[in-house]
Formats: C-alpha cells, sequence, structure tokens
C-alpha cells in the first residue's frame, strides 16, 4: 500500500449553529495530485485551514507526513507548503524580502533557494519590487512560490490558478505536473476548474455540505455503469421533457451544445430513449454516446445530494 | 523564538505607522518648547514669586519642560501612540491576510505573540523614555538647566541631580503604565481582526477607567483602576515620596500587564484564523 500523505479521520468543525465539516475522512497518497472539489460554501477551505492548524476542528483529527496536526503542528508542518486562499504578504516588502521572512521561519533557507522559486513562478525578474505593485496574478505566483520555499513533500494549494490569466494557468499547471512527476512532491488542491482537475489530477475528493460525497482515482470515478449519450435534436426541451419521463435515465444538468443534450442511460436501454424521442416527434440527427467528464460527475453528485436534502 | 523576534523588529521598522508617535512626539516638544520660551506663560507665577524670593535666571528650564509634558501626553498622546502600534501587531495581519500566510509555518502560535508583545513593551519603553530624553535634552540647549521649582501643595525646589532622578523615575513609571495600556490593546488585538478597533477598545477602555475614577459611587473600584496607577508618576512631584503608594501602583500596572498578556497569549493560541 503507497505511503499516506495527508490523512484525515471524523475532521468535523462547526461555526456556531452551522456545520462546516461534517466528519470528513480522505486519504491522500504519495505522488497524487490530489483534486478536493466541491461547490462555494462545501467546506473545501475550512478543511485546508484545519489541514494546515488555523482553524481547529471540534473533533476528528488530521495527518500530515504522519504527524498529528493538532498535537505536533510544528512537525506537522515542517515539510508541507501551503497556499491558502488569496495569497498575502506583507506589501511594503519586496518579493526577496517576503520570501526571506516566510522562510526563516520554516528554519530558513539559502538565497539560491529563494531566486530559485521565484524563476520557477517566472517572478525573478521583480524579485526587489515592493508587493504592493503587483498585480493580483504576480500575487499568486508569489503565493505559489512561498509554498515551494521549504522544498516540501507536501504541497497544499487552495485554488491555486485563482486570477491567473491562461497562460498562467497553463503555467501552474505544468508546475504542478513537474513537481509530482520530477520533484516527487504529493499535491493537494482545490479548484473550480473540473477541466483543469481532470487533465492533472491522479485523485479527487468531492465535497458537499461537509462531506465527502466521492473520492477515488479520477479514471476509476468516471467510468460509470451507465454511459452518457449526446443526442443531437431539433427541440431541447422537448427531448428533455421526454428523457426526464423516463425512469431510468438521468438528464445531465450542464449544456453542452446547441442542439444537444446529454444523459446517464444504461448501455442497454439507448435505443430505447431514442425510440421514445422520436416518437415524440424529437428529430434525432445524432446519438454519440462518450465518457462522462469530471464536471457531469461532480454536477450529479453534488445535484444528489441537494436532492436528496 | 529569536528568529520571530528579529522577523517582528524587521516588520516594525518597515511600518510608516511605527515612526508617527516618535515624529509627533518630536513635533509636540518643539511646540511646547517655542510656546515656553516666547509666549511666557508662567509671567505671573514668576511674578508671584518674586515677592517673598530673590528669583535668578528663570524657573523654565528643561527639568521644567520634561515635567510639564507629562501632563499633556500621559493621558492623550502615550496611549494613543502605543495603541496604534500594539493594537496594530496581531490585529493588522490578521485584515491583510499575512497572519493565515504566517501561521500556515512550522512555528509555534505562543513565539509569534511573544515575539509581538516583545516588540510591543521595546516600542512603549523606547517611545516613552525616548520622549523624556529628547525633551530634557532640547530643554536643555534652548532654556538651559537648572533646579525643578515644583507648585504642588506649596513651593517645592528640587536641586538639578534630584530632579533628573525623580524625571527618570517618573518616566519609567509612565512607561510601566503604558505598558500596561499596550498590553491591553495587545489582548484585544488577538481576537479582533481591525486594527482601529483594537485602538478603539484600548482607549475606551483607558478612558472609561479615567470617568469611573471620577465618580464618587466607585470610589471603592480606585484602588483597582488602571487609571489611579497611571497617575502614580504625579508623586514623583509632590514633595516628599509615598514609596509604599509607588510600589503598590508599579505592582498593579505590571499585574495589569501580565495578566493581558496571557489572555492575549490564550486566546491567540486557540483562535481560529477566518481572515
Amino acid at each position: 500500500m503507497p505511503e499516506v500523505v495527508l490523512e484525515t479521520i471524523g475532521l468535523t468543525k462547526d461555526f456556531r449553529n452551522r456545520r462546516a465539516v461534517d466528519g470528513l475522512s480522505l486519504r491522500v497518497f504519495k505522488g497524487d495530485i490530489y483534486g478536493f472539489l466541491g461547490p462555494n460554501g462545501a467546506g473545501k477551505s475550512t478543511t485546508i485551514r484545519m489541514l494546515t492548524g488555523l482553524v481547529r476542528p471540534n473533533s476528528g483529527m488530521a495527518r500530515l507526513l504522519s504527524h498529528n496536526i493538532r498535537t505536533e503542528r510544528v512537525r506537522a508542518l515542517q515539510s508541507v507548503g501551503a497556499l491558502v486562499e488569496s495569497p498575502t504578504f506583507y506589501k511594503y516588502m519586496s518579493a526577496r524580502e517576503n520570501l526571506s521572512v516566510f522562510s526563516r521561519l520554516s528554519g530558513g533557507c539559502e538565497a539560491r533557494r529563494i531566486d530559485q522559486v521565484l524563476d520557477i513562478v517566472g517572478l525573478l525578474d521583480r524579485a526587489n519590487d515592493k508587493v504592493k505593485t503587483f498585480s493580483h496574478g504576480m500575487l499568486q505566483r508569489l503565493g505559489i512560490a512561498q509554498a515551494l520555499l521549504p522544498d516540501p513533500k507536501l504541497v497544499i494549494l487552495d485554488e491555486p490558478t485563482s486570477g491567473l490569466d491562461p497562460q498562467g494557468m497553463r503555467d501552474v499547471r505544468e508546475l504542478i505536473l513537474r513537481l509530482a512527476g520530477k520533484e516527487q512532491v504529493t499535491v493537494f488542491l482545490s479548484s473550480h476548474l473540473l477541466h483543469e482537475v481532470e487533465h492533472i489530477c491522479t485523485r479527487v475528493g468531492i465535497i458537499n455540505r461537509g462531506r465527502l460525497i466521492a473520492e477515488g482515482d479520477v479514471a476509476q470515478l468516471l467510468q460509470r455503469e451507465v454511459e452518457i449519450v449526446e443526442f443531437a435534436v431539433d427541440k431541447v426541451d422537448r427531448a428533455s421533457e421526454v428523457l426526464d419521463g423516463l425512469s431510468w435515465v438521468k438528464v445531465l444538468p450542464s449544456p453542452v451544445g446547441r442542439g444537444r443534450i446529454a444523459a446517464c442511460i444504461p448501455a442497454e436501454r439507448i435505443s430505447e430513449a431514442n425510440r421514445a424521442l422520436v416518437t415524440a416527434d424529437v428529430r434525432v440527427s445524432a446519438v454519440i454516446p462518450r465518457a462522462m467528464t469530471l464536471e457531469e460527475l461532480f454536477l450529479e453528485l453534488t445535484r444528489e445530494v441537494g436532492h436528496a436534502d | 523564538m529569536l528568529i520571530e523576534l528579529r522577523l517582528e523588529v524587521l516588520k516594525v521598522l518597515r511600518k510608516p505607522r511605527t515612526y508617527v508617535g516618535p515624529v509627533a512626539m518630536g513635533l509636540l516638544i518643539a511646540a511646547v518648547l517655542v510656546g515656553l520660551k516666547y509666549s511666557h506663560p508662567f509671567d505671573n507665577v514668576e511674578k508671584r514669586l518674586a515677592q517673598d524670593f530673590i528669583i535668578c535666571g528663570s524657573f523654565i528650564n528643561a527639568a521644567f519642560l520634561t515635567r510639564y509634558l507629562l501632563d499633556g501626553i500621559v493621558y492623550m498622546f502615550l496611549p494613543l501612540f502605543t495603541c496604534v502600534v500594539c493594537g496594530d501587531l496581531i490585529a493588522s495581519e490578521a485584515a491583510d491576510g499575512t497572519l493565515r500566510t504566517l501561521l500556515c509555518r512550522p512555528v509555534r502560535r505562543s513565539s509569534v505573540a511573544a515575539s509581538k508583545y516583545a516588540v510591543c513593551v521595546a516600542y512603549v519603553v523606547a517611545l516613552v523614555l525616548g520622549t523624556g530624553l529628547a525633551a530634557y535634552l532640547a530643554g536643555s540647549a534652548f532654556l538651559g538647566r537648572g533646579s525643578l521649582v515644583l507648585h504642588e501643595e506649596g513651593i517645592w525646589i528640587l536641586p538639578e541631580r534630584t530632579a533628573i532622578g525623580r524625571l527618570v523615575a517618573a518616566y519609567a513609571l509612565v512607561a510601566v503604565g503604558m505598558v500596561a495600556v499596550g498590553s491591553i490593546s495587545f489582548m484585544i488585538s488577538t481576537f479582533l481582526s481591525n486594527s482601529n478597533g483594537a485602538i478603539a477598545v484600548a482607549i475606551g477602555i483607558l478612558y472609561g477607567s479615567a470617568v469611573i475614577g471620577q465618580i464618587d459611587f466607585f470610589a471603592k473600584l480606585r484602588p483597582y483602576l488602571l487609571t489611579t496607577h497611571l497617575d502614580a508618576w504625579q508623586h514623583f512631584f509632590a514633595g516628599a515620596l509615598d514609596v509604599q503608594f509607588l510600589a503598590r501602583s508599579v505592582a498593579a500596572l505590571l499585574i495589569y500587564s501580565a495578566l493581558a498578556l496571557l489572555i492575549g497569549l490564550l486566546i491567540f493560541e486557540r483562535r481560529d484564523v477566518l481572515s
């Protein structure tokens, strides 16, 4: 069994009358790029704050690199780099001075390492500029740089591509892949960009209303007994109505394109669904079976939980 | 702890608000100095004294300026500038979000808080003693030196050496008092994410204590009020010294500081960082 780098067991956090995280148990293995997904307010940031010792759980526990974050916080964070929500720095200091301050709190590092991480995130030429002159995207990069400072074994990134332009997003994606590949760093990241997570993450956990509702290998999670079928139709609303009326069909909520509708249908009943559409006077010009995307799985799971409530 | 302390010193030195207090005190000293030298506000007193004494020179000198300054700064400027820095140390980091980045690091919360508190104490002591020293040096240069003449329940003339000793002791006691004020604002800043709030609440506590101290109904509370002991420095200029009272005041101010520090550390240790 691979080494567990990050583990939570029954992690729970209440804020006054609201339960933000409810008995969360998850595991991240060495070498994983673990995508932590959930809608807004699902409990992602609270979980990350508990993992980094910023918030005290009401019950349960979290272990980073085999150290309990509550009882051995300093040791647990020794080889962990973290970027929690939007990056914040001392505005009156330069990028280099900020990294120097934060590196000293991690036991210090050579000046060369500061230049190295600034180079990794493309900020070496702005190293001596005051942080108050930085754009949001540059701050985001500097946030990632400070997370990489201690040469971490585990990097926790909360929305690392937030505020970045397409090129910046791509750079961060490549950086994460490089970290996990060449540098053997385990990455735990939360993101709203599901297609991005699908492409770079090896495992994902989906959280909704504080509870983990799915966890596993991305490929495994997307492998379902039912197939996703896209119908190219002339009347999308009518087609949606017809398919909704079939108890064994689940119409996917995300729009898939003009004149198209997607639904989860057991493989052996695709023709039956097609016949129902045609009988209802919907002209079907194409039936395209395809794999489920992470976005569709995410929307399906979070909707299921919403409906169950 | 040493690393955290060095970082806190570095951070405080880089903040513009750190210099507001010293600059303002410098300007205040200059203004009082000019006022004393050119507007002759104590002419009447001097004339009255001249009826019974032979006055050589002027009693407005460096010692007088340094003593006179205390009246104006103990309740206004010093608490304000103390709170501006001490109330800002944690609250502003919480508001800016840097506290989050800081505490994600493998560093003990107690070390972070203790080093911030140490910087707070050092700043307050430097501000108070620096103000006293600057006032005396400026007074020496522009008003001259000499005995300190006091009009407290009669006329007291303290020879220069005694006057300097009393001034040093008074400023030291004010520094202890301001450390207590700073400790309270530091404590408040551990649970507020707004430095202005921490400053306002601390100043509010100080003035609230002063108001309560004036109301006879609360007379029994007076020995325990912060302001009662903040006023203790005046005993250094009231002729004979009441050492017991002064010792009690120092102890009370130290207890205020220790309690505020302890509560602040406990809150900071347990606080959820949500900003």
